[in-house]
């Protein structure tokens, strides 16, 4: 048995590793346990940000601590077979311009899609991020509709509808519209709607916020697998690990599902009868799949006529996958980040990608794929829903704590909040 | 599909059943009475009465995680149990509704029975399956006979038993050549006899023949509804509807006057967090009707504004007017309280409206 700490924290991702800065600013004596060897979860994997809070950039001075972005707005550029590749990037215009090509209607229809949903976008904002309440102008018909269905309602042209629909993670879900939505509500590097790219891909951020942490005094354990939470009455006292070994804290935040933290850790049903049996019949969660190219040459993709500081949508037969190159730090190589959806093998991606970028197979020095499950996405949920669970002192930090799964850091911020109040409270004669 | 089962009483029942009334009920069919209700009513106040209470949900629970299991179904803690000793407890819904009330027994180390008024085997099963602890509802395989008044005692000592036996217990015997359980978990202070279904009429033969001296009778469902509701006990189904959703959150424990049954230092029971959240503005009272007719599921109102209903609503033969379980808003409900029910003017008295008879030494 180890000595009590103020709160524990589970899993070392960007949520993990967020909350247990925001906790250790406070003044908590924090330690944060982490099942794998290295720190930094789906943040190592990733290459482009489209969520990162600007609020915890600044307040965990992550500029200060290493992160630097090589790209700060990369346009979308959806690849075709037929060689008519829509580039869209920041200016409407443009993109109308890029569009036209495929169809006149579609190109007018745009900037009124573009506006509308950044308006929406901006009137969202606060019942994601601070915990407001529900702005009473979302229409219910966008609460229900999928995002192919809205996207449908713009367009006619099938490129552009399944470039848009790539992010909103499952587009044909009830509700995913307002994915899209969400999306555009986002924050990078100051711009609305944008995407970055981390001088050295996700792992900057990844080094940024364990170097944060770090600093403010946080304890951390790797290869530390957490098999229960010790509760006392309905009460979060602490976790024993998977060596036998107990901690204890009267705070515990989770990265992990909910369905994990409250049926698979703690005790039976301390969720409740009904909730546990809820939470043991939803289905699966989607997959995505990261796959990490190390190339000898630069890849090009989709023709030389194209900007290759972009970001790469192949929404065209499957599976459908989003690419990222940039050079490497190590002279003379190229890295090529994917995010593909579901859980296709290496083949598949690698054949999917050679359609845009011929030979790629043959300039291949190192590859690495890793599937993971992806949070389902809680637009409508409240912040406070996401985050605290039916036990007292217990928080989800991690992707199901966000509306949708993101690099974004705020689940990790808002539930320290909440699980310093938590504290507080409880420490109130 | 309804199947109404007879219970092993069924003979005996039916040759006592002189009108030939019957009622179904949980899918049994009674004597609703076997002469006149208001009589055997009175009989189980002045003198002692059996009545078959077979229909009652009797749900077995066993399993090495039996005890974890129910403190987290039920409001108090199994823990405190010892083999041979039973509690009443409610249990919630995830958000705090009442789903159920009943008596909780322990039998052994990893054995308990739930006795209750109306079953809710789906929710105890749907929980013991998270526990790996077995259920089964106990049905065709035994009968059980109550024995109240305040002779209940000399007329079981006149069959063979030794009545000493404290609230809340009960025994296993061997009684006569017949295993039985004997054990005193009703609300009018009298015994129960759990039998199995082929000694039953053997059973009531035996109590009905002990009875005699005391001029015992047999009482239908109607004088068993009669005493419940003078005991001032609220009943699923007859007086609220149970909470039937997982994340329900009314009735309350509160509003039904049943938060003597929840324990609150017992941290781990389900709803425990939403339940103790939920405003206490009102309670359960009884109602002194001006009259004989009763007055079911009607607004009560204080100087023109609702304040309350009511909930079952019964002749009581031993007070000889209408009374009525009601739930009031707490400013009305200090006893004396004038109310008014449909046109008729309705007192606030204390529950119970009647104590249990003192019993007459054997």
């Amino acid at each position: 048995m180890s000595a009590p700490h103020d709160a524990i924290v589970i899993g070392g991702g960007i949520g993990g590793l967020v909350a247990a800065a925001y906790l250790r600013q406070t003044g908590a004596s924090v330690v944060l346990l982490e099942a794998d060897e290295a720190l930094g979860g789906a943040c190592r994997k990733a290459a482009v940000l489209h969520a990162l809070d600007p609020r915890v950039v600044k307040e965990l001075a992550l500029t200060r601590r290493g992160l630097k972005f090589a790209q700060r707005d990369m346009a979308l550029v959806a690849l075709r077979q037929d060689g008519r590749h829509l580039v869209l990037g920041r200016d409407p215009h443009e993109a109308a311009r890029a569009i036209a090509a495929h169809s006149p209607a579609d190109a007018a229809a745009y900037k009124h899609y573009h506006s509308e949903v950044f308006a929406r976008a901006r009137a969202m904002r606060p019942w994601w991020w601070d915990d407001a309440l529900a702005p009473e102008h979302v229409p219910a018909k966008l609460k229900a509709m999928s995002a192919h269905a809205y996207l449908a309602g713009h367009f006619e042209t099938e490129a552009l509808k399944s470039a848009l629909a790539f992010d909103a993670s499952q587009p044909l879900a009830p509700g995913s519209a307002l994915a899209l939505v969400w999306r555009a509500a986002q924050e990078m590097c100051g711009l609305q709607g944008a995407c970055a790219m981390p001088d050295g891909g996700g792992a900057t951020l990844a080094a940024a916020l364990i170097a944060a942490a770090k600093e403010m005094g946080a304890e951390f354990r790797t290869k530390a697998r957490v098999k229960a939470l010790i509760l006392d009455g309905n009460r979060a006292a602490g976790v024993a690990l998977d060596s036998g070994e107990t901690v204890f804290a009267p705070v515990v935040l989770s990265s992990l599902s909910r369905r994990a933290t409250l049926v698979d850790l703690a005790p039976s049903a301390s969720a409740g009868f009904a909730e546990t049996h809820r939470l043991m019949r939803e289905t699966p969660a989607e997959k995505e799949t990261f796959v990490t190219l190390i190339l000898n040459a630069a890849p090009v993709l989709g023709g030389t006529q194209l900007a290759q500081a972009a970001r790469f949508v192949i929404a065209e037969g499957e599976p459908m996958l989003e690419a990222v190159a940039a050079e490497s730090a190590s002279h003379g190589q190229h890295m090529l980040w994917v995010r593909a959806k579901g859980a296709p093998a290496l083949d598949a991606v690698i054949a999917q990608l050679e359609r845009f970028t011929p030979l790629l197979r043959g300039r291949i020095v190192a590859s690495e794929s890793v599937t993971r499950d992806v949070a389902r996405s809680q637009l409508l949920t409240p912040a406070r829903e996401r985050i605290a669970t039916p036990i007292e002192g217990l928080f989800l930090c991690g992707g199901e704590a966000e509306p949708v799964e993101a690099l974004s850091g705020r689940a990790g911020r808002l539930a320290a909040a909440l699980a310093t109040a938590y504290t507080a409270r409880r420490k109130k004669p | 599909m309804t199947s109404i089962r007879a219970t092993p009483f069924h003979g005996r029942a039916a040759a006592s059943n002189v009108l030939n009334l019957w009622q179904p009920r949980a899918g049994w069919t009674l004597a609703e009475r076997y002469d006149d209700a208001n009589e055997e009513a009175l009989a189980a106040r002045l003198t002692c009465a059996m009545a078959d209470i077979t229909w009652r949900s009797r749900v077995v629970i066993e399993g090495a995680r039996a005890q974890e299991f129910l403190a987290r179904l039920v409001t108090r803690d199994p823990a405190a149990l010892e083999p041979g000793a039973a509690f009443k407890a409610l249990w919630l819904s995830d958000h705090g509704g009442v789903r159920g009330a009943g008596l909780l027994a322990r039998h052994g180390r990893e054995t308990f029975h739930l006795v209750s008024a109306a079953s809710d085997l789906d929710w105890i099963a749907r929980g013991a399956a998270l526990f790996d602890v077995r259920v089964r509802e106990v049905l065709d395989e035994e009968g059980m006979l109550a024995v109240v008044g305040p002779y209940a005692a000399k007329v079981l000592e006149t069959a063979g038993f030794d009545p000493a036996l404290e609230p809340f217990a009960f025994r296993k015997l061997f009684w006569r050549g017949l295993d039985v359980t004997l054990s005193r978990f009703g609300e009018h202070g009298g015994y129960e006899i759990t039998t199995k279904a082929d000694d039953a009429p053997l059973v009531w033969d035996r109590i009905a023949k002990a009875g005699r001296a005391c001029a015992l009778k047999p009482a239908g469902l109607a004088a068993m509804d009669i005493l419940d509701l003078e005991a001032g006990v609220p009943r699923p189904v007859r007086d609220y509807t149970p909470a039937s959703g997982g994340f329900d959150a009314a009735p309350t424990p509160f509003e039904l006057g049943l938060e003597s049954l929840i324990d609150e230092s017992h941290a781990i029971f389900n709803g425990r967090a939403t339940c103790l959240a939920a405003p206490r503005t009102k309670t359960r009272v009884g109602i002194e009707l001006d009259g004989d007719a009763p007055m079911p599921h009607a607004p009560l109102t204080l100087s023109g504004s609702q304040v309350g209903r009511t909930l079952h609503s019964l002749y009581s033969p031993a007070l000889r007017r209408a009374i009525a379980l009601a739930i009031v808003d707490k400013a009305a409900a200090a006893p004396g309280t004038m109310l008014t029910c449909g046109g008729m003017s309705a007192r606030v008295v204390a529950l119970p409206f009647l104590s249990v008879p003192d019993p007459i030494p054997a």
